[in-house]
């Protein structure tokens, strides 16, 4: 089999007293999407800034093919793994072109943006659907189309290990399908995605793993229909689900709340 | 950004900055006539007293020129590095704790004047860098004081540092209190440096900005959250402090040069991220150029508003910023 | 006498009185803590009016004297005299001021000076200043136009340099040959010892009088 993209072996970590992980191990290969699932406070962020090495592990590792982030420099680190946050900041006075050529910033070596970096941010783009305001403020744009622009000023420098951190929790559901659709088409055979997500059909629609975390504690990995139904859910959610099947046999899950 | 762009701009900024030095060759208090204390300044053989008066200007007006470009530069470093337009040397403090610094020797050595040349600039450095490294090691404690809590902090270190400088002052004879006050105030009446000394503080500022200039593109990165500038590859912490050290010079320079010059730092940048947007590749150089021909027109004006004498650039300056500062802080209160 | 400013320093028993505070920053409560009979004050040097209110409302009567001319001075010292009952003694001290005035009454002017009290910034002596007065009895026209102590451009200097340079700075004949040679090449620089010279006393005085009636003797033998 060949190497996967993303490798998280054993690590522990805590914020203060509190243990977040304990030997928690993790895989995703190459063109995988997983996704994080779990309530808000499960550790899902942590683990996604674990993941893009912008926290160290107290134990065990975290490798992008095959190479420990620990051990790379901050601009090498950057070439393997691209990171956007929840709330993701596009620089105020820019446009939106010029924000996705800052995404291209570990492989910049002139003090001006070349030809190709613009062509480059220009395809991105176009691949998130943002080229008929490409040349727009961060400030005029509305809640999805910002969302989209930070999207592409992630998928421009074609990093082997995308993370993005609750990509959707601000957009409505037809804007949070577009943006996993945008994902999956990003991903190539040798690119991996790990997505925090707090919407459960969303990961069952889209990822090939989930992860699904309750209090720092993982309680279920693997294919989202092999590994998720009811009572796990209920378990991780702190509330009653029922399953439905979709179509092409995907489960998909309902809170069954009363009252 | 492109080349295109950048020499557009910086082209007419630098006949800008070249031209307001010819005007305040031009302006000045005698009645010479204009174009006599230009030629002055080519002509070995002009009337001695034309050439003093000719070099006389064009100390005050280089170093105006130097003192603008160097806090404009430390702003938009500040700005970007701490992520709030209204953090500026002046407001920040690095400016008050160099001036105590100053005030300190001067008790010491006698006066400002006792130390020479660069060697004068050597306390005012040494202040910058205290405030500099004080204002690091908050941001690295007490990270939820957010930058709004930065720019309090330094309105107390700048109440600090005036009140121990009134405190000094009251040690002082009755004339190094009249220089002094000046100073405080901010003034290109006294140029401490030799000609010599002045092309060397001008070599030190040059060679600062084009070491920031390597960094414009960090600085760029430096306006997102530390998240994904570290992402991005910026070794986050590391470049913050390197930057804001860089700052502290340019301010340590301009107050050994100068005094307290306030809020150049804040309305030149501000006003050239109207003109050109924020990208910093154009707001440093811009903000050089526009800083040092506007600190110029300053000082002209200084120089020539009241009939029988002069008011110190720094009243120029805080009538031109003050307002400035309001009218950012309103607009990012009804933004924000 | 029972305490003085920071900044008194003749006749050198005085300086071991109690300090009271600066001429700029008097401390009301030092002031009181002495419980004198009278408070004397300057109307010029920055005092501030609400010292003297504070000490008058304590019970200390004040005694604000001018000094911004040579006129007020004799005025002050017969005032001062006659409060403290020794007007022998003031008519003693006024005398010279007196026969200084006297002197320079209808006498046309020699030519215009400066009195350069700092070089850097360079500050002097403008209108309605004691020393324009202590220049005009010596026959000099006041170069400088505007009100009390202000930045005088150097370019004016260099521009037209006066006749006579009066420094109090302590700079020294040196200073103005190095930062000024035009200037130093045309003016006389009269260089005065700051102590005595930079407060307007009988030190003073005396050093005027003998400064105004001597050259004035040689320009009566002309």
């Amino acid at each position: 089999m060949a190497e996967p993209v993303l490798r998280i072996s054993d690590i522990s970590f805590s914020y203060s007293a509190r243990k977040i992980f304990g030997a928690l191990s993790l895989e995703i290969g190459c063109g995988e999407l997983c996704c994080v699932l779990g309530e808000n406070g499960s550790g899902k962020t942590t683990l996604a800034r674990i993941a893009a090495g912008l926290l160290r592990v107290e134990s065990g590792g975290v490798s992008v093919r095959g190479r420990s982030l620990s051990g790379l420099s901050a601009p090498e680190r950057a070439r393997m793994v691209v990171y956007s946050p929840q709330k993701p900041v596009l620089a105020e006075g820019r446009t939106a072109l010029e924000s996705v050529v800052q995404g291209l910033h570990p492989y910049a070596h002139s003090f001006f943006d070349t030809r190709e970096e613009l062509q480059k941010a220009r395809d991105a783009l176009t691949a998130t659907g943002c080229s008929g305001f490409s040349d727009r403020e961060p400030n005029s744009l509305s809640g999805g189309e910002y969302q989209r622009v930070a999207l592409a000023r992630a998928f421009v420098r074609n990093a082997p290990l995308v993370v993005l951190d609750e990509p959707v929790a601000h957009l409505d559901v037809s804007h949070g399908v577009s943006v996993f659709r945008m994902l999956r088409a990003h991903l190539s055979d040798e690119s991996a995605a790990l997505v925090t997500v707090h919407d459960a059909n969303l990961a069952c629609s889209f990822a090939d793993s989930v992860l699904l975390l309750k209090d720092g504690r993982p309680l279920a990995f693997g294919p989202p229909r092999e590994v998720l139904d009811e009572k796990v859910m209920s378990k991780a959610f702190g509330l009653e689900f029922i399953s439905v099947e979709g179509r092409e046999g995907r489960r998909l899950f309902l809170p069954d709340i009363s009252g | 950004m492109n080349s295109r762009r950048f020499l557009l701009i910086l082209i007419p900024l630098a006949v800008f900055a070249a031209g307001s030095v010819v005007l305040a060759l031009l302006l000045g208090p005698s009645d010479f006539r204009a174009g006599e204390v230009l030629g002055a300044l080519f002509a070995g053989d002009a009337r001695a007293n034309l050439r003093e008066i000719a070099f006389l200007r064009l100390d005050r007006a280089l170093a105006a020129l130097l003192v603008g470009a160097a806090l404009s530069a430390a702003g938009v470093v500040t700005q970007s590095v701490l992520r709030n337009p209204l953090a500026e040397p002046y407001i920040l403090g690095i400016s008050g704790a160099a001036g105590l610094a100053s005030a300190l020797s001067a008790l010491v050595f006698g006066s400002i004047l006792a130390l020479s040349g660069l060697i004068s600039a050597a306390p005012a450095v040494l202040g910058a860098l205290g405030a500099v490294l004080f204002i690091i090691g908050v941001q690295r404690t007490v990270r939820a004081l957010g930058s709004e809590g930065l720019i309090l902090l330094g309105v107390m270190v700048n109440a600090f540092c005036g009140s121990m400088v009134i405190a000094l002052a009251s040690f002082m004879g009755e004339m190094q209190l009249m220089s002094f006050f000046r100073w405080l105030i901010g003034s290109f009446a006294i140029v401490p440096y030799s000609e010599g000394d002045l092309v060397g503080a001008g070599l030190l500022v040059l060679g600062l900005v084009f070491m920031l200039m390597f960094d414009a593109r960090t600085m760029n990165l430096l306006s997102l959250s530390d998240d994904e500038a570290r992402s991005l590859g910026v070794n986050v912490n590391h470049r913050r402090r390197y930057l804001l050290l860089i700052a502290g010079m340019l301010t340590a320079v301009s107050v050994s040069l100068a005094g307290l010059v306030g809020f150049v730092g804040l309305v030149v940048p501000h006003a050239v991220r109207r003109a050109f947007g924020a990208d910093v590749r154009i707001v440093l150089p811009a903000s050089v150029l526009t800083g040092a021909g506007l600190l110029v027109l300053c000082d002209t004006l200084a120089r020539n508003v009241l009939p029988g004498t002069e008011v110190p650039v720094g009243v120029v300056t805080a009538l031109l910023g003050a307002p400035v500062f309001v009218v950012i802080l309103l607009s990012r209160s009804r933004n924000g | 006498m029972a305490g003085v400013t920071t900044y008194c320093n003749y006749p050198p028993e005085v300086r071991k009185l109690p300090k009271v505070g600066s001429l700029i920053a008097p401390s009301v409560e030092m002031i009181l803590s002495l419980s004198p009979d009278l408070a004397v004050a300057t109307r010029s040097s920055g005092n501030r009016l609400e010292s003297a209110v504070a000490l008058y409302g304590a019970g200390v009567p004040v005694l604000a004297l001018r000094d911004d001319s040579l006129a007020a001075l004799r005025d002050s010292y017969v005032e001062l005299g006659r409060m403290l009952e020794r007007e022998k003694q003031a008519k003693e001290l006024a005398r010279p001021v007196e026969e200084v005035l006297k002197y320079a009454e209808g006498r046309e002017p020699k030519g215009r000076a400066v009195w350069v009290v700092s070089v850097e910034p360079l500050f002097v002596a403008g209108s309605a200043t004691f020393y324009e007065d202590a220049m005009r009895v010596m026959g000099f026209v006041n170069s400088a136009s505007t009100e009390g102590y202000s930045e005088y451009p150097k370019e004016s200097l260099i521009a037209q340099p006066p006749d006579v340079i009066f420094d109090v700075s302590g700079a020294g004949e040196e200073w103005w040959r190095e930062n000024l040679p035009t200037v130093s090449d045309v003016s006389e620089v009269v260089v005065l010892e700051a102590d005595i010279w930079s407060r307007p006393g009988p030190r003073l005085i005396e050093r005027l009088h003998e400064q105004v009636m001597t050259n004035g003797q040689r320009r009566g033998g002309d």
